[in-house]
């Protein structure tokens, strides 16, 4: 038995042999993580909205023991990783950690947070330090301006939307 | 580096995670193994589970190598015991017996209402043959219910 504990390790091998193979290998995987992940989420994020969003992460900083911060309210919900606990098992690894690790967290979420008709705006802030922080809007317009702010902050490669 | 000294003499876990779980990772293993195996085939599972075996384990393969079963004993008491499963491990003259009389990534599996759990037992058979690679080690596995199975650690015959 793989531990659940050392389920991001095995994620970082699939990650990589998938890199391995190229072209978009990696994004269809992340499509269909997203699909697995609705299973757990879309019900509650469809049915409580942002307030659905607030309750899944905040199981998720007990159970995944992250070092974070998020709030909602009727415009936004925004999610701080001061230190994600994720990135942080896949660095203290003796295997190397695959270089676009950090993307599948956009990759599987702002799919799921489409699918609740939804739109986010993910800062990964850098592919090497433990930190991003995301945000939902209910309006496309808000979510717009705030990825316009933050490319020219980090630069494009930093930054994904998911529309 | 997470280092912990195990109740074994010379064993140490390279890696030892503690506070809360997140039990539904198990379901993501199950998937990310079915989804290498079904797009890419099982030479592909096999050496992402190579990887993991010889690369993430690389502390307990290098002593299995090196005839030490110290750290896959301590590994298996550690998780076990954390992951909260009925089991008991019986060291032998030439390894060791893991008898698990409930599987907890299966039991959770059926909590959960998802399928095909035993893809799981199928990928840590792929993880033993890995961490027993090029050692005088081997680790059979024997289901011997839904949620339980028998590993032996043994000297490989010839």
């Amino acid at each position: 038995m793989i531990p659940s504990d050392h389920f991001v390790k095995f994620y970082n091998e699939i990650f990589k042999y998938l890199e391995r193979r190229g072209g978009d290998a990696l994004d269809r995987y992340y499509a269909r993580v997203a699909e697995r992940q609705a299973y757990f989420t879309l019900d509650a994020f469809k049915r409580d909205g942002l307030k659905g969003m607030y309750d899944y992460w905040e199981r998720i900083r007990i159970e995944e023991n992250c070092d974070m911060t998020h709030e909602y309210n009727d415009t936004f919900y925004h999610c701080h990783m001061n230190t994600c606990p994720s990135l942080s098992k896949v660095l203290d690894n003796d295997a190397a950690p695959c270089g676009r690790y950090c993307d599948h967290c956009p990759g599987w979420v702002g799919r799921v947070i489409a699918m609740a008709d939804h739109f986010m705006v993910y800062d990964l802030v850098g592919r090497e330090a433990p930190q991003c922080a995301f945000w939902v809007f209910r309006d496309r317009s808000l979510a717009e301006d705030k990825y316009k702010k933050l490319v020219a902050l980090r630069g494009e490669d930093l930054v994904r939307k998911n529309w | 580096m997470n280092d912990m000294k195990t109740d074994s003499p010379g064993a140490r876990l390279r890696y030892a995670s503690g506070g809360e779980l997140h039990r539904d990772f198990h379901a993501s293993i199950l998937d990310g193994a079915n989804y290498v195996r079904d797009n890419y085939g099982e030479e592909a599972l096999r050496e992402v589970l190579f990887e993991t075996g010889t690369k993430v384990y690389k502390t307990m393969h290098e002593k299995l190598v090196a005839g030490d079963k110290s750290e896959l004993l301590a590994w298996w008491r550690y998780y076990m015991d954390r992951e909260g499963a009925d089991y008991s491990l019986e060291e032998t003259a030439d390894g060791a017996v893991l008898t698990v009389r409930e599987c907890p990534a299966l039991k959770h599996l059926e909590n959960r209402k998802i399928g095909g759990g035993k893809g799981l037992c199928a990928a840590t058979r792929i993880l033993n043959e890995a961490l027993c690679s090029d050692s005088p080690y081997e680790i059979v596995l024997e289901e011997t219910g839904d949620r339980s199975c028998v590993q032996r650690l043994r000297r490989k015959q010839n």
